[in-house]
């Protein structure tokens, strides 16, 4: 039996249609990305003062950990391209269910690796670094 | 470095997807294959255009905070996170963000319909069990 072909690609139209998916389903866009666009600046703003007046750069890392107000705006998006705009007109602006959770665990289990990884890498270079002779 | 990012990105999304798990979205890995480049090179396009645009943002009101600061008097590393500019170049920041995730998810979401149109069009059964 012959391999199943892969159906055509349009690759412009395509792009086209991805690069203004937000602007074509703005009203959604917006109420799904309100929350977290307005969460995210906020974390940016106070950490990143914190950050000024103890004169500590670090502490504008700790804006990361709002990362999860992303979440519910990146499971309804999905639906939205996946299944269509019907399958999110009557999803709350903001909900967490299994999916959430799920996607979750994925992020911060890839970040875990990421960080690991990196640290392994970093112990890797400094080990050869100290090693090799003339350094 | 780019191209790592966008490999990794898109790989990442894949399994974001396919965690939700949609309606009968199973990727035929058979059939998506031959779509993955495109959609890696879409990733890619993508990718840049947002990276331009956050670079032309930050040049923008990186410039107009070392004017304002100047003008004030005040050493950057005092007033850098008190300005109007910073605030605002933040700001558009975290939302072309989001307009970059938006588009991202929706190029996954590709090869999903990728392989619905596959079914669709008869490719064979056991390629898609539905979940």
């Amino acid at each position: 039996m012959d391999p199943p072909v892969a159906p055509d690609f349009h690759f412009k139209a395509s792009l086209k249609d991805t690069f203004w998916s937000p602007f074509t389903h703005f009203s959604l866009f917006l109420r799904f990305s309100s929350i977290p666009i307005v969460a995210t600046i906020a974390a940016d703003f106070s950490f990143g003062l914190i950050a000024t007046l103890v004169k500590q750069p670090f502490v504008f890392g700790l804006a990361f950990f709002v990362v999860p107000v992303m979440i519910p705006f990146n499971v309804a998006w999905t639906r939205l391209s996946v299944i269509g705009p019907g399958s999110v007109a009557r999803r709350a602006m903001w909900s967490f269910g299994k999916s959430e959770r799920n996607v979750l665990l994925l992020s911060i289990g890839v970040l875990v690796a990421m960080i690991a990884c990196a640290s392994i890498a970093a112990g890797l270079i400094k080990l050869l670094t100290k090693s090799t002779p003339g350094q | 470095m780019l191209a790592v990012y966008a490999l990794l990105r898109m790989l990442f999304l894949f399994t974001e997807v396919a965690l939700q798990r949609y309606r009968g979205f199973r990727p035929c890995w058979e059939l998506t294959r031959k779509a993955l480049l495109k959609l890696f090179s879409m990733f890619f396009v993508i990718g840049v255009v947002y990276w331009v645009l956050m670079a032309i943002v930050d040049v923008i009101f990186g410039n107009l905070l070392e004017v304002s600061t100047t003008a004030i008097g005040e050493p950057p590393s005092t007033a850098i996170n008190l300005t109007l500019a910073t605030m605002l170049g933040n700001a558009l920041n975290v939302v072309l963000r989001f307009f970059n995730a938006a588009t991202n998810l929706a190029i996954v979401s590709s090869a999903y319909k990728i392989a619905r149109k596959a079914q669709e069009d008869g490719a064979p059964e056991t390629a898609f069990s539905e979940a």
